[in-house]
């Protein structure tokens, strides 16, 4: 669009040249980000149905170790944090503290992903399968490896993402923005745990 | 730089509070309280947390309102609808279950 054609637009749904007055990358991003929260809902509606059609499911606190959980959970949230605040250094336009804040943030990421291959490993090394465990209920197995499974993937695809965003801000080939939508895929996955974290392994 | 220290400091409040919210969810569930008692409280703290995230992390409260809004009322109505057609599916495999 020329320069002239943007100052024409008509500005009557407040939005400017841009809906809603944002990028089309940001409002692409809004839209893939319901979508996939909708798709986490789903599968935590399904789990909870299930949950309470069966007599019997297993304890939480049994299989898992809560104070594991606790320290990824630490993690994730922590590193939304440091996320949050690259997203405002990349604003101020200090992008040393964008790529250390963004490195923290990655290390955080990281971690959490160990700690749940870790914890993948343990529950298969204990007889868990996508068809059944050693704990009765057969589709817990499946609920647990599908929910956080996708969790987790989305976890290493934010890892890469941020890998990525790091090693452009430090060749200062970066814009704000794109940390901006760096850092908003980021808090949607650290709002994803938000909900499996005590709906999967707390209640 | 007091600028700088009032944005970066508006990011520790919010991740004390996360922490803290997830440390009364865990701490509910490892004292064993009454269900009654611990699904409100993991209920409240998890809505808590989710709009501290999207407010302040997703920088929701900074957008524009129709942006805001429309976000969260189509998340919500989606929502429904598809809890609505799960719960179909749902309350079909409860009655089946054997009890």
């Amino acid at each position: 669009m020329t320069d002239s054609a943007k100052t024409a637009a008509p500005v009557s749904w407040e939005g400017g040249v841009s809906p809603l007055a944002v990028s089309w990358q940001k409002l692409m991003l809004w839209f893939f980000i319901v979508g996939d929260a909708l798709l986490f809902a789903g599968f935590l509606a399904a789990y909870g149905f299930n949950r309470l059609a069966s007599p019997q499911w297993p304890n939480p606190l049994e299989v898992f170790h809560l104070p594991m959980l606790g320290l990824m959970t630490f993690l994730l949230v922590s590193s939304g944090a440091t996320m949050a605040a690259a997203v405002e250094a990349a604003r101020m336009n200090n992008w040393k503290l964008v790529v250390r804040l963004i490195l923290v943030t990655l290390l955080c990421g990281a971690a959490f992903l160990g700690m749940q291959a870790y914890e993948w490993v343990e529950v298969i090394h204990r007889g868990a399968t996508l068809h059944g465990n050693p704990w009765g209920v057969q589709a817990f197995g499946a609920y647990f490896f599908v929910i956080t499974g996708f969790h987790g993937t989305h976890v290493l695809s934010g890892v890469l993402l941020l890998a990525i965003a790091a090693f452009r801000s430090s060749r200062g080939w970066s814009k704000a923005s794109g940390i901006e939508l760096a850092g908003l895929y980021w808090a949607f996955v650290d709002l994803v745990w938000v909900f499996v974290f005590p709906l999967f392994y707390l209640v | 730089m007091n600028n700088a220290a009032e944005t970066f400091g508006k990011f520790v409040r919010a991740w004390l509070m996360l922490l803290a919210a997830s440390v009364v969810m865990a701490g509910a569930r490892a004292v064993e309280l009454p269900r009654a008692i611990s699904v409100p409280v993991v209920i409240f703290s998890m809505g808590f947390m989710a709009w501290l995230i999207g407010s302040c992390f997703m920088h929701l409260k900074s957008e524009k309102r129709t942006l805001a809004w429309g976000i969260v009322i189509s998340t919500f109505f989606a929502a429904i609808v598809l809890f609505a057609l799960i719960a179909i599916d749902g309350i079909r495999v409860f009655h089946l279950t054997p009890r």
